[in-house]
């Protein structure tokens, strides 16, 4: 058969089962919110759930279920029923239905995308996978329990060879200082730019900015690496020919420079500053153009100049903009491996442009470490939840500006 | 009408999912997927053997994936997809990924499963671990060589002054923009050297790295960079092979894998040689030597598993190997492909297994993998001058062996 056709119907038959298994959770669930005083209910939902899950089962893994796994689904949906059915009868009575209907199936879909990763996480943390007990585990299912160590090591060994957790956790934060800054500012100063009245230009300049944001983050790191080469890139031919054009450049000690090897992190912030001040631009200037006119029109009526208006309109009301919009910068930049891992090459490298999360994904891919590494996502995921608390309780940037 | 509305909509859905159920394929016998890190050049030659072994009778319905990754990005996808319990049925890839896989359990071992009598023995000890084969050869060799433009090289050089003396009378005359094209990052490349200065990064198990003959590589390495300035300051893989197409570099140290790829771009110009004698010791440099190898996936089994051995034993048939011998002018693996005239005659042939004379077998064991991590990061410290030679050989040695440790093998 063709594979193109292959792959079609794989996709329609993960959406049909995908969309199944909703039905059928809404459908549990409309029994349980809204007949649970009906007489049938009990011995319904008592034979129903289980013979729905075994059903469920059956269409995802096919008919040939070994017997024990077919009487382990039927019990154990069985007993979960013995106290479920009784609780949304007694306690639950049908109390909004259609809330918790409407938000179930997102929630159940955080909970395997996001929580079960989680709890594994934790788990393989306090565990020791490595190399030599993969396959323990896979033979096994089972892990040596190593209690703290892995947590231990992540603050006295370096994730890779030399650098440690604490001057990895430094340079990752001035990284994320750096970025986020020249983010807002960069984004700041474009968005008041095309908020000006620029005419029928700003579509395209507009379209021209966001550019480096929409195109595929892969394609934008390779092409700008290519253009940060010693020999080849962009900006050391420019160097070469301004410095040929000005020779008194080369007497203040500019000329080309090898920025891939000698100077790794600084070109990761360059290239990350330029894919991510699109980004901010947008939200900043959606946030500039819901600023009510009548505002500036009243302030220039009172004599404020054009800072004043600034400082005492624009930053104030955009700030709930941009409090967020920093959150979330400061968690993706935090977090952002693509730039690192593509600009120094996959493989290790020198460690000058590491940052947390590409030490921590070369410790578990490159060098096997499993368990260290699920130790240090979990103080990663520990810090930047604190970080980002902190940040928003410190500007209160959940709240509205307009009371 | 809603509820009758809900169950057809449950039915209707349920039976959709039922019935597309048979398209999936992933698991199916005659569907084979095949991960390779190969260069570009060879995929021709592994597709047209994927389809000759499609359309031998009864293969009617086979169907072969096959699917690229760069050498590390191989290494490391394959690690990922088996921890999630999935990956390929089969990898071609060198030995030394047999070391990190077979302790692993990815990988079954191929004791029993193929006759291995019939491959060239120097081949099939190379993935030898542990009491036990890990992989079936396909190719001999994987060894780096000395590659030259005849137009631009008379005679490759014999020894290391040679070198430096053609580097320093022809690069300027010509206006070439470096003498020898040159991975400098990669510590494949480093080993070679290495051995020129006779040392070895593992002694059985055991990693030799703060060795006298380490820190007279690495200063040798130092001086092709910043004192005799031969070699590219900045330069990876495919800015090297850039350089020698171009025939903006004269020489280009390179692997058995680019043999064929050059010979189609340059033609006749194209000249193999020894990676030339180091002068001051009076020793050959010692590429490493192993080959590609197919490796199993260690969840294959059944029917699945017969069509795999009859993909690798028909692979690795002598016509084939003969063929490859013609299209990518790699050394056979099979013993009796070996003494071929194709193989005897062709002088690029002949040249790469003069190299294979003094290289050294590739080491399986699973300590070369911290060694290659930890060379690749302090020798990438010492090249690009953040770290003394002395500092960075002691350190390397430190943490390959802290890496060793932390193995608990």
């Amino acid at each position: 058969m063709n594979p193109l056709v292959v792959s079609l119907a794989e996709v329609v038959q993960m959406v049909c089962f995908v969309g199944w298994g909703v039905l059928l959770f809404e459908l549990y669930l409309y029994i349980h919110f809204n007949k649970f005083d009906e007489k049938w209910y009990f011995p319904a939902v008592l034979i129903g759930v289980p013979v729905s899950a075994l059903v469920f089962a059956i269409t995802a893994e096919g008919a040939d279920l070994p017997g024990g796994v077919i009487g382990a689904i039927l019990a154990y949906a069985f007993v979960f029923e013995l106290f479920a059915a009784p609780f949304f009868k007694y306690i639950v009575r049908g109390k909004h239905s259609l809330a918790y209907m409407m938000i179930a199936p997102g929630f159940v879909g955080l909970a395997l995308l996001i929580a079960y990763p989680l709890v594994f996480e934790f788990y393989l943390s306090f565990h020791d996978l490595k190399l030599t007990t993969l396959k323990m585990w896979a033979e096994t299912g089972t892990l040596p329990f190593v209690g703290f160590k892995q947590f231990k090591a992540v603050f006295t060994l370096p994730p890779l060879s030399e650098v440690t957790f604490l001057q990895l956790l430094g340079r990752t934060l001035w990284w994320t200082f750096i970025n986020v800054f020249f983010h807002v500012v960069g984004g700041f100063c474009l968005a008041l730019l095309l908020n000006q009245n620029i005419g029928k230009m700003r579509g395209i300049y507009r379209t021209l900015l966001v550019i480096p944001w929409a195109m595929p983050q892969v394609v934008a790191v390779l092409a700008m690496r290519g253009e940060f080469h010693s020999e080849y890139g962009f900006i050391n031919v420019m160097i070469i020919r301004l410095v040929a054009k000005f020779p008194f450049l080369a007497h203040l000690g500019i000329g080309p420079v090898q920025w891939l090897s000698n100077h790794a992190l600084l070109t990761c912030t360059l290239i990350n500053v330029w894919l991510g001040i699109p980004f901010m631009m947008v939200i900043i200037l959606g946030g500039l153009q819901s600023i009510p006119s009548s505002y500036y029109d009243a302030a220039a009526i009172d004599g404020a100049s054009a800072f004043q208006r600034f400082w005492n309109i624009t930053l104030p009301l955009m700030k709930p903009v941009v409090a967020p919009a920093v959150t979330l910068g400061t968690v993706w930049t935090f977090n952002n491996i693509n730039v690192i891992y593509l600009v120094t090459g996959q493989a290790g490298g020198t460690e000058q442009a590491d940052i947390l999360v590409s030490a921590l994904y070369k410790a578990a891919f490159t060098f096997s470490r499993y368990s260290y590494s699920a130790a240090l996502a979990v103080v990663i995921f520990a810090l930047l939840f604190v970080i980002s608390v902190g940040w928003l309780k410190f500007t209160k940037g959940s709240e509205s500006a307009y009371g | 009408m809603r509820k009758f509305g809900v169950l057809f909509l449950l039915i209707a859905t349920g039976a959709l999912c039922a019935c597309l159920k048979p398209v999936k394929t992933g698991d199916e016998a005659d569907s084979i997927v095949v991960w390779e890190q190969e260069d570009a050049s060879v995929a021709p030659y592994i597709d047209s053997v994927f389809d000759a072994f499609k359309h031998l009778p009864g293969n009617e319905k086979v169907n072969i994936t096959r699917v690229h990754y760069n050498n590390e990005d191989l290494r490391q996808q394959y690690q990922t997809a088996s921890i999630a319990g999935t990956g390929p049925d089969l990898i071609m890839c060198p030995s030394d990924f047999g070391g990190v896989f077979s302790v692993a359990g990815y990988i079954k071992s191929v004791d029993g499963l193929v006759d291995l009598s019939i491959y060239n023995k120097a081949a099939t000890d190379a993935v030898y671990l542990d009491g036990k084969h890990w992989g079936v050869p396909i190719s001999n060799g994987n060894h780096l060589m000395l590659m030259y433009n005849k137009k631009l090289v008379a005679q490759p050089p014999q020894s290391t002054d040679e070198l430096f003396a053609y580097c320093d009378k022809t690069v300027a005359r010509l206006g070439l923009k470096t003498c020898l094209a040159f991975d400098g990052g990669e510590p494949f490349w480093f080993v070679p050297w290495l051995g020129g200065f006779g040392g070895w990064p593992l002694d059985n198990r055991t990693p030799t790295i703060d060795t006298p003959q380490m820190h007279d590589a690495v200063n040798f390495y130092l001086d092709l960079k910043f004192g005799r300035k031969i070699i590219p300051q900045e330069c990876d893989y495919n800015c090297m092979d850039s350089l020698f197409k171009e025939g903006q570099a004269p020489f280009i140290i390179n692997g058995d894998w680019s043999i064929s790829g050059y010979a189609d771009k340059l033609g006749k110009d194209y000249g193999v040689a020894r990676i030339p004698k180091v002068s001051s010791t009076g020793l050959w440099p010692t590429p490493m030597v192993s080959g590609k190898y197919f490796m199993l996936n260690a969840r294959l089994s059944g029917a699945k598993l017969d069509l795999i051995k009859k993909l690798i034993t028909f692979y690795t048939n002598r016509d084939n190997q003969i063929k490859q011998v013609k299209m990518l002018k790699r050394l056979p693996a099979l013993t009796s492909a070996t003494d071929a005239p194709e193989v005897q005659n062709d002088p690029l042939l002949k040249a790469s297994m003069d190299q294979v004379l003094v290289g050294r077998p590739m080491p399986m064991a699973t300590e070369l993998r911290p060694v290659w991590d930890s060379m690749r990061s302090y020798m990438g410290k010492i090249m690009t001058k953040q770290m003394g030679p002395e500092e960075g050989i002691k350190k390397m040695q430190s943490d390959v062996d802290s890496k060793v440790r932390e193995m608990d093998r």
